[in-house]
């Protein structure tokens, strides 16, 4: 039912570019893949990642929306729910039982209710929160809990990439 | 030795299957209505009367005659010469004016099975309370006996039939009288055969009809009165009941009052229950393919309720189109309500200031850039891929260069903006 998914996608795009969360951007890249889309997102604010703007990449299967899409940064990032390739690891892009990293418990989970305007609100959730449980990038989360200033530093160059400003030095 | 169920004691029609007779009916409606409304008006002034003038024999004859007039009841004794001088008398059960009846072919009458006119004078019965508690109620009896001297009516069936057989006695009456007097009566409503009362049919209901048929006929006939001696009670009860069931030549069958209310309790949840899956069957069973469908629509928009997918499916009997009907706004729903909790509100409670600005990028372009316009909401969608396209371009550029100009100004670098 890729038909069903092309209209949902379209339906989603619809919203989002009418109606937005703020600073947030997605749509897809090239209207002739549906299933390729480009995400903006600004680091929230008060955070450490606050103002970079981080782009993604998401991609969507033939039976969206009963599978979730995946998405996957396509800048530097440094944080303990992204793998170093970019890949995003949170709960809302897992469908229940589907649990790769045995940690999810109550956390939310996809189903077709959700939205790819929840996920990157959960992604802007997660920048601001990073969950350090997880055990995407262990030594983000490492990092995080025992040295916050330093990983505050690395975030602050990630920013100031995303903006091409040149860097702080270490 | 009985074929008989409880199914063939109920009437489930008012009006027979017979198309002469409906016919006769259909010609009749005007002055069924006429005589309805006679009859209620008349209904009234008895119901005024009673509760205005003194209890005493001859105005309860009034009042009886009264209600005969108001429910065209027409009262027949095959033999009153048989009636005897005695203190009780036992009838069968067919309705809820048979006291009035019967009090009409008899004359003074103490009715003590309840009736739904407990308090209505003219109309009412002695309450002597539940015959089950024997002592309070038998004393309640000999005490209104010796008051009104008036022999008393008792109906042990305890529940009226269509009169197609007998139901059991409660052989507690039989206990407190060593003499009854049987009597048999039979209910006839000649032309239309409008059925006195019908499966869960309301008192109301039934009242109705009988002041809309044209008149209705009770024969009373007695038998010969019988002596209790040395019977016992359940004995006594059972041969005045094989008495009154061959004198109408019907079957006394085994089943009692109380079997009667739970059948009839079971029959009309049972037909509650048909009309609701009928009313659902309308709505799903017709067409396999329409379910199929609407499954596939729901997975698209787990918001839009059922209800709202099959009828635009079985307009549009396609998928696609019923998902861009709903889309674009062409269906009205109530969107149900979804069991997850956004993630969303913790985003937003860091970010409050957003409400209201959701001005296009173009116009706060040349101000100085805040967290609360980095939305890059578009005015239009653009109509075709191009258009979309290259907005959504310009909108990430916009967002790029807004952050970038907010971050230099927010750490005061001194970079070119």
């Amino acid at each position: 039912m890729a038909g069903s998914a092309l209209r949902r996608l379209m339906a989603e795009y619809k919203q989002l570019t009418l109606n937005p969360p703020e600073g947030i951007i997605a749509g897809p890249k090239n209207e002739e893949n549906f299933f390729e889309w480009e995400a903006l997102i600004i680091g929230p604010e008060g955070t450490c990642f606050e103002g970079g703007v981080f782009p993604a990449k998401l991609t969507f299967p033939p039976d969206y929306p009963l599978s979730p899409p995946k998405m996957q940064f396509t800048c530097d990032m440094f944080h303990p729910n992204i793998y170093s390739d970019g890949r995003v690891c949170i709960s809302i892009l897992h469908a229940p039982g589907d649990d790769p990293m045995g940690y999810e418990s109550s956390a939310e989970r996809w189903s077709p209710v959700q939205s790819v305007e929840k996920i990157l609100l959960s992604v802007v959730s997660m920048l601001a929160e990073p969950n350090d449980e997880s055990g995407a990038n262990v030594d983000a989360a490492k990092m995080w809990r025992e040295n916050r200033e330093e990983f505050s530093r690395i975030a602050e160059n990630l920013v100031r990439k995303t903006l091409g400003i040149p860097q702080l030095l270490g | 030795m009985t074929n008989l169920g409880i199914k063939h004691l109920v009437n489930y029609s008012r009006f027979p299957d017979n198309e002469v007779k409906i016919l006769l009916a259909v010609l009749y409606l005007p002055l069924g209505i006429i005589l309805l409304l006679l009859r209620c008006t008349l209904t009234l002034v008895l119901l005024i009367l009673g509760q205005i003038l003194p209890d005493s024999p001859p105005i309860q004859s009034f009042l009886n005659n009264l209600a005969l007039l108001c429910f065209g009841i027409i009262v027949s004794v095959e033999n009153s010469k048989k009636k005897e001088n005695v203190e009780v008398f036992v009838a069968n059960s067919l309705s809820m004016f048979d006291h009035v009846a019967i009090s009409k072919a008899i004359g003074k009458l103490l009715p003590i099975n309840k009736t739904p006119f407990q308090s209505i004078p003219g109309l009412g019965t002695t309450d002597l309370g539940s015959v089950n508690s024997t002592e309070a109620f038998k004393t309640k009896l000999e005490k209104t006996t010796k008051e009104k001297k008036a022999p008393v009516l008792i109906c042990p069936e305890e529940s009226a039939t269509n009169g197609k057989a007998l139901l059991k006695f409660n052989s507690k009456y039989f206990s407190f009288f060593q003499k009854v007097q049987p009597l048999c009566i039979t209910i006839k409503r000649p032309l239309l055969d409008i059925s006195i009362s019908t499966l869960g049919s309301t008192y109301i209901n039934d009242i109705l009809y009988y002041m809309f048929s044209p008149f209705t006929n009770y024969t009373v006939k007695f038998l010969p009165s019988m002596e209790k001696k040395s019977l016992s009670e359940d004995e006594f009860a059972d041969i005045v009941r094989q008495n009154i069931a061959s004198e109408l030549k019907i079957e006394a069958t085994g089943f009692s009052s109380s079997d009667v209310s739970e059948w009839t309790k079971r029959q009309m949840a049972e037909a509650r229950r048909r009309n609701i899956e009928r009313a659902n069957a309308q709505y799903r069973l017709p067409n396999p393919e329409l379910v199929r469908m609407a499954s596939l629509v729901k997975e698209v928009l787990p918001y839009v309720p059922l209800s709202a997918i099959y009828n635009d499916l079985s307009v549009t009997r396609s998928v696609d189109t019923t998902i861009t009907n709903i889309l674009e706004g062409r269906v009205r729903f109530i969107p149900e309500q979804t069991t997850s909790t956004p993630q969303t509100s913790s985003v937003s409670n860091q970010q409050p200031s957003t409400s209201t600005s959701y001005g296009n990028v173009a116009s706060t372009s040349n101000s100085t850039p805040s967290p609360a316009q980095m939305n890059m909401g578009a005015s239009t969608f653009g109509k075709n891929a191009t258009e979309r396209t290259r907005s959504f371009q310009e909108r990430k550029e916009q967002l790029i260069a807004a952050a970038r100009r907010l971050y230099i100004e927010k750490h005061n670098l001194d970079i070119p903006l």
